[in-house]
């Protein structure tokens, strides 16, 4: 836990300070802050998910699953950031998680003496009474890592978009001879390492390549990668993708701010993402001061840090030895070298292992360390020997360093449908079949020595190169000398008894034991998507990085099958922690959508108007005219409509020009409704249907000529509805004479409605209008100027009462608006205006739900045109004509007072299950003094005076009601015919 | 019509001309095969 005698190859002189939990912390230029944290002497880092045991970092790498932190503060804080992918800067602010108070003392941590209690799947047993409600609020503070910002203020980033022939993840041996294969046939590479310099573990290992030492071979080979039209990315993981897109992100510091999305289309994608070292499972194997034996000589090569004093390695195969000389030159004392595996199975010889021996490092072959001692931190390690009865011998060590071999990194080969498979050499899983332009290969090929890599590396590059036409020669490849291959030993755990295999982790992340593998097994769930569910082995950021193989293997074990028949389950991407806004990129907060205005949106906005989305539109709800709330705004303005007059913005409604010789032959197939009949300067209610006869949409359509039609739709379904129209254009009307052309945002509409509309019109409008004010009967509609220009007067309501809509050119929209609010037309809005419908039995929205048909919806009328439009066919099936089908209904209380809200299911007052249908819409009427509402009610049970119980568990009400007819205002319509 | 090497499809280029197309595609590789305007021709 102190800078070695050598200097990391990373760092520099310069020191900085930075602050971890409060704390003022020096670090050099260079360090990760796993490694600063090291060099400071400390080693508790973080605690555990579900027990909140102390632990410390056991990688170096992204896959850190332990030493998660926190970066930054306030809305600039990002969570869960890898402590070894952090790079440090002056001035940072970093913070522990997952604990309280402190991480030294962590109240939750008592949860580990009740640890019997709490094996896998406790949450589902537990908990059921008196709800899981009661006790949820809890859970979820406890549960989880470290907490997302409410507000968030990280710069999202740069979005790039590359394309290549060859795209290499991966700048270790096998991801460079592949790039220099694919270069040096003339084909367009791009590399993208993870790290912030290429190499890998050449830059730790003693391993000469073509001759030289690795690192000066590695960077002669990005400069002839860079030299022929090469790009490489450092600090950029390949984190997902699909459909033959791949996304890279690049993040210089290792956390989110300054970072930079790719997105690359690559014509070829090979995957040399190396490997991940994995644990061994033993007692107590979660120990601060366990760590995995690749981080500890990556700590001292990178950034010349000792993670202990005195160490013992174990482990399962040939890499022990050359690790254990690495470390020991490097200032690490070794206290011995435990291997699981019988000499007649290693390749080490009996000479090496004397010569460490004379080096004062104990080499115990056939032995295994059981159990890791010490409360706080390893103070010393237990070991025993494997095939004979002798007793335990105990080690003194401040650091047990593990290997339990490692486990090809193949995300990047399983996604687009590709699978895993055993690979017994490999004690692990390696990519399934893959598609001819992804490849894999090295150690995420399950090729661990370096000569290997680098022939399986330039193989894959060739045949990247050679699938896409390029000349590449075969016999190029680089010759390696490094580490002999492993020799690897299939030993996963430390023999123990029952009882101690709640302490033998197999997931550190999320605290999954042998004991909860067992667990799961015995409970019938088998399948390892079945265990990774029930004990949460894998999920997280892990994704099963550390335990997945591990945990397949033991599972194996415990039920008597082999590893490859267990499998490995589906790990999901991202690769690495991805923060939302990083997803998201710009497309965020009020940049989530595209906004779009209408001409009056300022003027509503400035005038108390609180605007509320609606489709990609902002409308306004209610007019706040002095601290009102919605529903009351809504009654007050509905009322003031009745009794005199209002306006209101109908803008955003989709419409469309239908044009053409055809036009009028094309709605007719279009809506149920006919278009053909209806007359030059008159509109009609039409109704569209899907094509399995359910209601699409409804509106108006006014013929302007004989081949000229305008088509108004809902505002939520006006995009929709276009490209409805446009497809049937395309195909069944094909060849025709019909144009379609959405005048949505050509046309604003000022809706003028209430008693006093006309009148207020004429005076607005001037004289040239006064004459069709009067002339205009329902539905008529007349065309003219105001202030030069065009402007539509249609006699239409939605309200129940006389009322105009006055489609206008968006110039003069607000001097249109403002000056009939001036002559006393006061604004209402979507409150008021879903009031005024409801009181008159006009469809909200929720009635259009795409299970309802014209019938349902009593549009009976309608029907009976027998018009063959779109849909009318199979509106016709005998299903939809059952009793049981939906009629529309009108509600109210029995009592006359009490409230029911929309989703109150509707039964019988005798029944308890099964619901005769529910309450749609409901709104307060300040015409009818109560609460009214639209309901879909079983025909069986829709007569008018029916009582049922409107029934709301949500919100704990039930409230009987009576069937009436969905008109509750003016049945016969004289007010807006009036 | 489709298959694992092959799909036919009905798209349309929302956020440009609108115009329907028939897109013959490879969805394991996202290869596009053929382009044809709906109606314009025969059906493939």
């Amino acid at each position: 836990m102190t800078r070695g005698a050598r200097r990391g190859v990373r760092l520099s002189e310069h020191t900085f300070q930075f602050s971890f939990d409060g704390r003022q912390l020096s670090a050099q230029q260079g360090d990760t802050l796993a490694s600063a944290l090291l060099a400071n002497g400390q080693r508790l880092l973080g605690r555990s998910f579900k027990y909140r045991r102390r632990r410390g970092l056991l990688t170096a790498g992204v896959e850190e699953p332990n030493a998660l932190v926190t970066v930054g503060s306030g809305p600039l804080r990002v969570p869960n950031v890898p402590s070894p992918q952090l790079r440090l800067a002056a001035g940072m602010v970093i913070a522990s998680q997952n604990r309280w108070p402190s991480l030294r003392f962590d109240l939750a941590s008592l949860f580990q003496f009740g640890k019997s209690y709490l094996g896998a799947g406790f949450y589902y047993k537990t908990f059921m009474w008196p709800s899981w409600r009661f006790y949820e609020p809890l859970i979820r503070r406890l549960a989880g890592l470290g907490s997302a910002p409410a507000d968030c203020h990280v710069t999202p980033p740069d979005v790039r978009h590359l394309d290549c022939d060859v795209l290499i993840a991966g700048g270790g041996p096998a991801g460079l001879a592949a790039a220099l294969a694919a270069a040096r046939s003339g084909a367009r590479v791009v590399l993208c390492e993870r790290d912030n310099a290429c190499g890998g573990e050449l830059e730790f290992e003693t391993a000469t390549i073509d001759g030289e030492p690795a690192m000066v071979w590695t960077a002669a080979a990005l400069a002839e990668v860079q030299g022929s039209r090469g790009m490489v990315l450092t600090s950029t993981a390949v984190v997902g993708g699909t459909n033959g897109l791949v996304v890279a992100l690049q993040q210089p510091q290792g956390l989110p701010g300054a970072d930079t999305l790719y997105r690359i289309r690559p014509r070829t994608f090979i995957a040399a993402m190396g490997c991940v070292e994995r644990p061994l499972a033993f007692i107590d194997n979660d120990r601060p001061g366990v760590m995995l034996i690749n981080a500890a000589e990556s700590y001292l090569a990178r950034q010349g840090v000792c993670v202990g004093h005195e160490a013992v390695l174990f482990g399962n195969h040939d890499r022990l030895y050359a690790a254990a000389r690495r470390l020991a030159a490097g200032g690490v004392r070794i206290r011995a070298v435990v291997d699981v595996r019988p000499p007649s199975l290693s390749q080490t010889s009996e000479s090496s292992r004397a010569a460490l021996a004379g080096a004062g490092i104990e080499c115990l072959t056939s032995h295994a360390v059981v159990r890791a001692l010490g409360r706080f931190e390893v103070c010393g390690v237990q070991v025993a020997p494997l095939h004979a009865r002798a007793p335990l011998r105990t080690l003194s060590c401040d650091t047990l360093l593990i290997s339990g071999g490692w486990s090809p990194a193949i995300h990047a080969g399983l996604s687009e449908g590709g699978t895993s498979t055993y690979l017994p050499q490999a004690n692990g899983f390696g990519a399934g079949p893959q598609p001819s332009w992804r490849a894999l290969c090295g150690a995420a090929n399950g090729v661990f020595e370096l000569g290997e890599v680098l022939a399986d590396g330039h193989r894959a590059g060739v045949q990247a190169v050679r699938l896409l036409g390029f000349a590449a020669d075969s016999a190029q490849a680089p010759v390696g000398q490094g580490d002999s291959a492993p020799q690897l030993f299939a030993y996963w755990r430390a023999p123990s008894k029952r009882s101690d295999e709640k302490r033998q982790f197999v997931d550190f992340q999320n605290d999954v034991t042998v004991a909860d593998l067992r667990q799961s097994l015995e409970e019938g769930f088998t399948d390892i998507e079945h265990v990774k569910r029930y004990t949460t082995l894998g999920v997280g950021t892990d994704q099963g990085r550390i335990g997945a193989v591990l945990g397949a293997a033991i599972l194996a074990e415990i039920s008597g099958r082999e590893v490859g028949k267990v499998g490995q389950f589906r790990a999901r991407p991202p690769y690495q922690p991805v923060t939302l806004k990083t997803v998201a990129g710009l497309r965020a907060g009020a940049l989530l959508r595209p906004v779009r205005r209408t001409p009056l949106e300022a003027w509503h906005a400035s005038h108390g108007g609180v605007l509320e989305p609606m489709g990609l539109w902002m409308r306004a709800r209610y007019y706040d005219t002095g601290g009102i709330d919605a529903a009351r705004a809504g009654c007050e303005e509905a009322t003031r409509v009745r009794a005199h007059g209002g306006i209101f913005d109908g803008s955003t409604l989709g419409k469309f020009e239908v044009a053409g010789r055809d036009a009028a032959e094309f709605l007719d197939r279009m809506y149920l409704t006919r278009a053909s009949p209806i007359k030059e300067g008159r509109s009609k209610y039409m109704v569209n249907l899907r094509e399995d006869g359910m209601v699409l949409d409804d509106g108006i359509a006014l013929r302007l000529a004989t081949d000229r039609f305008l088509v108004t739709t809902s505002t939520g379904h006006a995009d929709h509805m276009l490209s409805h129209f446009e497809y049937y254009r395309a195909t069944e009307w094909a060849g025709r004479a019909v144009s379609i052309t959405d005048v949505s945002e050509a046309w604003a509409v000022i809706v003028c409605a209430g008693p006093a509309s006309r009148p207020t019109l004429a005076a607005v409008l001037g004289e040239g209008w006064i004459e069709p004010l009067s002339r205009l009967t329902h539905m008529g509609f007349a065309t003219g100027e105001w202030h030069g220009a065009a402007l539509r007067l249609l006699r239409a309501s939605f309200s129940g009462e006389l009322a105009f809509e006055l489609h206008c050119r968006p110039r003069i929209a607000v001097p249109l608006w403002q000056a009939l609010t001036d002559s006393g037309l006061l604004p209402y809005g979507i409150e008021a205006l879903d009031i005024l419908r409801l009181e008159k039995g006009y469809l909200i929205g929720a009635e259009l739900n795409g299970q309802t048909t014209p019938l349902d919806l009593g549009m009976d009328a309608l029907v009976k045109g027998g018009n063959p439009c779109i849909g009318r066919e199979l509106m016709d099936r005998v299903g939809l004509h059952r009793p049981d089908r939906p009629k529309l209904v009108g509600i109210r209380a029995v009592d006359g007072r009490s409230k029911f809200l929309a989703g109150a299911q509707l039964t019988t007052p005798d029944e308890h299950v099964h619901s005769s249908g529910y309450i749609t819409s409901s709104a307060y009427s300040p015409f009818c003094g109560e609460w009214i509402g639209l309901a879909l009610l079983s025909r069986q049970e829709a007569q008018e005076g029916k009582v049922l119980l409107a029934r709301d568990p949500l919100r704990g009400t039930e409230t009987p009601v009576r069937v009436n007819s969905p008109v509750h205002y003016d049945p016969s319509g004289e007010r807006m015919k009036s | 019509v489709s298959r694992t090497e092959e799909s036919l499809e009905h798209w349309q280029h929302v956020f440009g001309c609108r115009a329907w197309l028939w897109v013959r595609r490879n969805p394991s590789t996202n290869d596009v095969q053929e382009v044809r305007c709906l109606g314009d021709q025969e059906d493939p």
